[in-house]
């Protein structure tokens, strides 16, 4: 019985995606058929029509599915090197003064700098390689995850740290049983935000020379005025964005059931 | 497609029998990686035809060639360290400028194809030419917005046009656009006029737009680029780079000689980057881009670098480099290497 | 005592500074780990930071100059990305129908990078502000979505309930249960959510600028001046620093210690 409303629950939200996304091209093709937005931009089918030659077939040397795998192999390893330092940065700096006070300062000045800005001293730094591309991912990604678990562990309840102590427990085990999972929703709120600036820092990554992934498909493309290029790249980091979120949130699903208001 | 093979098969075993007695025992590679830096156009048109023909090989050099967009991201690269070589355009300068590197060739000769357009029905374009052929005044171009990428050509074509007006670049805005983004905004009517350079002068040319000048109008002479190398590097490696030069200049020779596979090689590389030129535009590169050859390169009309000094002088003039920056410019001319490829040459 | 200790985190801070910028000095100065002209050191820095307040070389403006019509951009951006996302990351959460149809789209949309939209936005908008700005808005706009629906879903769901025994109407749960709930988070978000508009300003200003911190950068990296980068990175930094620590006050203010210690 239960399996069977779950079901069509999904099944309702798959037709409402569909509808949405449909909706949203046929506005698209519309745009581009009925009014002069088409002098300017491609029609989606045209897009649509050559990210499926370029899954096939080849753009510049690989397969644009070849293309998502290089980039999504530079973004995992930044992200998770990214999230995992500023998971247990923020941890400490919400919790402990004394960290706040030695890395807080120099994380908010280096926050707001964004990963394009540190194209010309990553190179200098770690060169042209993998190394200062993935360099910028990681700063995408350990950013929000600082400053989402920052914010998770200040939530904790006061009462219930207090109540802990009074029984005994160590700091330590206060950190650990107490606020580490109070402050797991605000984390995977901060991961989601990281996945995706993550993700979407790979143009700035790939456009530290490169010769594969979407952000090369994208930069190529803006180097040679090639809007069908240009959309199909932005199509396909949209879509394995889209992947990614999913997987998050299946993640967050499992781990913070306890969490979910149930509705 | 038979004849084309042939023809490539033909060419490469000239260049062989052509390689064995110029690679003399004086000069040896040392088979070390060599990383140049350069863009796919015309200016690394003859590393990669070198490449392609085995030159670097038969000369015993292991080149690695490394393609970027624009100049800035190769002075990075040099920067870094990354790179034992740079084949690159005007935006050399600025790493010149620094003293840490060593100028030991001259590139390819831009004589055209660098210009600026303007609207048909614009004030600008009604102005009418003056008596140098040059379209605009003063008056219309006060407060205009052009379109172009910063400290490169285009910046220094449009900063000499306005001063053709006694306009200062106070008086004018450069809108900081890379070359294709710049064509495209314009055409969709972005900006007052736009400064650009092949294939995209050739499109609008071809778009009905009105060219206002172009480069040798404006330049008191003609764009050479520019191949320098790390100070580490020209200590070390002198063979390796004479070698390498000697390469460059008769790739250079080649192209000269071999119109039709100029554009066959120049078309099919620029595919391979991503970089689509067509039929008219490679015919265009072709008039307008010269190569200097064994015999042309440094010469009492023209010695080696004089351009980059001359440039270096005008930016000075536009505080964009000081002084100092250009005494490093000087001294970093090395004519050591031009003049063994050119003792080489006489000798064979 | 608690005067005391905040003097002495206070100064665990400013020592926790001049050491990064003691090793910074140490590295090139001293050790000369990378010549000045490659990375610059502090002192450089600092001169460059000096200059660029009066003198308009190389790059055609003063560093005020620079900052002012980067922040116009940006906060223009902002407003309208906050504007939006966070009624919207609120709809999406307490109504289901809104989140099944616009989570879709937002999640196609929300990875593609603000720098992918440039040359679109171009296009369509022209090389103005408007372009500029859209592209700060879609970084903000996605932040506070996110973190207003992860805020209003953390309603306690027995606080609802409630509501519901005391004859509450849905507009009152969400508006005296679910909102104040969510505050901490939607605020955390609108932090956030500057980060972001300040970060996606570079991206903006990479193409037809003529002005701003991101054109400085951009001017700086063209001509091999890696002092001005790092000025303008520091701009940045800074500016983007006292942003977030006056959203915080506002934060404190708002949220009434919610999630304040």
């Amino acid at each position: 019985m239960t399996n069977g409303k779950k079901l069509s629950e999904k099944s309702i939200g798959a037709v409402c995606a569909v509808v949405s996304i449909g909706a949203f091209i046929i506005l698209w093709y519309w745009g581009t058929q009925a009014t002069q937005l088409g002098l300017l931009i491609p029609g989606p089918f045209d897009v649509l029509k050559a990210v499926g030659t370029g899954i096939v077939g080849k753009v510049g040397r690989h397969s644009i599915l070849a293309h998502a795998g290089y980039s999504l192999l530079r973004v995992m390893i930044g992200f998770i090197i990214g999230s995992l330092v500023g998971v247990v940065l923020g941890l400490l700096m919400g919790w402990y003064r004394i960290a706040e006070a030695i890395f807080n300062p120099l994380f908010r000045i280096i926050r707001p700098i964004p990963p394009i800005a540190w194209i010309p001293i990553s190179i200098i730094w770690f060169g042209l390689g993998e190394d200062a591309k993935i360099f910028l991912i990681f700063l995408a990604s350990f950013s929000n995850t600082t400053l989402n678990s920052m914010a998770g562990a200040r939530s904790v309840d006061p009462e219930i740290v207090n109540a802990a102590r009074m029984l005994g427990a160590s700091e330590r085990k206060i950190f650990t049983t107490i606020v580490l999972p109070a402050s797991v929703p605000n984390i995977f709120a901060g991961l989601q935000v990281a996945i995706s600036s993550s993700w979407a820092t790979v143009l700035a990554a790939e456009m530290v020379r490169s010769s594969e992934g979407l952000g090369w498909m994208i930069v190529a493309g803006m180097n040679n005025n090639d809007m069908i290029q240009i959309l199909s790249g932005i199509v396909m980091i949209g879509v394995v964005g889209y992947i990614l979120a999913i997987i998050m949130r299946r993640a967050e699903d499992v781990l913070c059931r306890w969490n979910k208001s149930g509705k | 497609m038979k004849r084309r093979v042939a023809l490539v098969v033909a060419t490469c075993m000239l260049a062989g029998t052509m390689a064995v007695p110029v690679s003399a025992d004086e000069l040896k590679g040392s088979g070390e990686k060599l990383i140049v830096g350069t863009m796919a156009n015309a200016l690394g048109l003859p590393v990669h035809w070198a490449q392609e023909k085995g030159y670097f090989e038969d000369a015993g050099l292991d080149v690695d060639l490394e393609i970027f967009a624009t100049g800035a991201p190769i002075n990075e690269a040099m920067a870094a360290g990354e790179l034992d070589v740079a084949v690159s355009g005007m935006a050399s300068i600025y790493a010149l400028g620094t003293g840490m590197y060593t100028y030991i060739g001259d590139g390819v000769i831009t004589t055209g194809g660098e210009s600026i357009y303007v609207r048909e029905d614009s004030d600008i374009a009604k102005a009418g030419a003056d008596e140098d052929g040059i379209i605009g005044s003063a008056e219309t171009l006060k407060g205009a917005s052009i379109l172009g990428p910063l400290a490169t050509t285009a910046h220094y074509q449009a900063i000499k046009y306005m001063e053709h007006f006694g306009l200062t670049a106070d008086d004018f805005s450069m809108v900081s656009m890379d070359y294709p983004q710049a064509y495209q905004a314009f055409v969709t009517g972005e900006g007052d006029l736009v400064a650009n350079k092949m294939p995209y002068t050739n499109q609008l040319e071809e778009e009905g737009y009105v060219k206002v000048c172009d480069m040798n109008m404006v330049s008191d002479s003609p764009i050479i680029d520019t191949i320098f190398t790390q100070n580490d590097v020209a200590e070390e490696r002198k063979d390796d780079l004479a070698l390498f030069l000697e390469c460059y200049y008769k790739a250079c020779e080649d192209i000269m000689a071999n119109e039709d596979e100029r554009k066959e090689v120049a078309v099919q590389w620029y595919a391979d980057e991503g970089i689509t030129y067509s039929d008219s535009d490679m015919s265009t590169e072709v008039a307008v881009k010269d190569y200097f050859t064994r015999e042309t390169v440094d010469t009492d009309e023209n010695p080696l670098g004089a351009f980059m000094l001359n440039i270096g002088k005008f930016y000075v003039d536009q505080e964009m480099l000081t002084d100092d920056d250009i005494k490093n410019v000087e001294n970093s001319i090395d004519k050591s290497f031009i003049e063994t490829v050119k003792s080489r040459n006489a000798e064979s | 005592m608690k005067q005391k200790n905040k003097m002495k985190y206070f100064c665990i801070s400013v020592v926790s500074v001049c050491t990064v910028i003691l090793i910074w000095f140490l590295c090139i100065n001293v050790f000369h780990m990378k010549s000045e002209t490659v990375f610059p050191g502090p002192v450089k820095v600092f001169n460059t930071f000096l200059d660029k307040l009066h003198t308009k070389a190389p790059d055609g403006a003063t560093l005020q100059a620079h900052l002012w019509s980067s922040i116009k951009v940006a906060l223009l951006g902002y407003a309208l990305g906050a504007l939006v996302g966070v009624p919207l990351g609120i709809a999406m959460a307490w109504n289901k129908w809104v989140d099944r149809f616009v989570r879709p789209l937002f999640d196609l949309v929300r990875p593609i990078p603000g720098l992918a939209w440039i040359p679109m936005f171009i296009l369509l908008f022209g090389i103005g502000i408007t372009s500029k700005a859209l592209v700060i808005f879609l970084g903000a706009l996605i932040a506070c979505i996110v973190n207003s629906y992860t805020g209003i879903r953390q309603t306690k769901e027995t606080h609802l309930w409630v509501g519901d025994v005391f004859g509450a109407s849905d507009s009152q749960k969400l508006f005296k249960i679910a909102i104040p709930t969510a505050l901490p988070m939607i605020f955390t978000g609108l932090r956030v959510a500057l980060g972001t508009s300040w970060t996606a300003l570079v991206a903006a200003e990479l193409l037809a600028s003529t002005k701003g911190l991101g054109y400085m950068i951009q001017q700086a990296r063209a001509i091999s001046r890696p002092d001005i980068i790092i000025v303008g990175m520091l701009a940045i930094g800074a500016v983007g620093a006292i942003f977030d620590a006056l959203l915080h006050l506002v934060e404190i203010h708002v949220a009434k210690g919610m999630n304040a210690k």
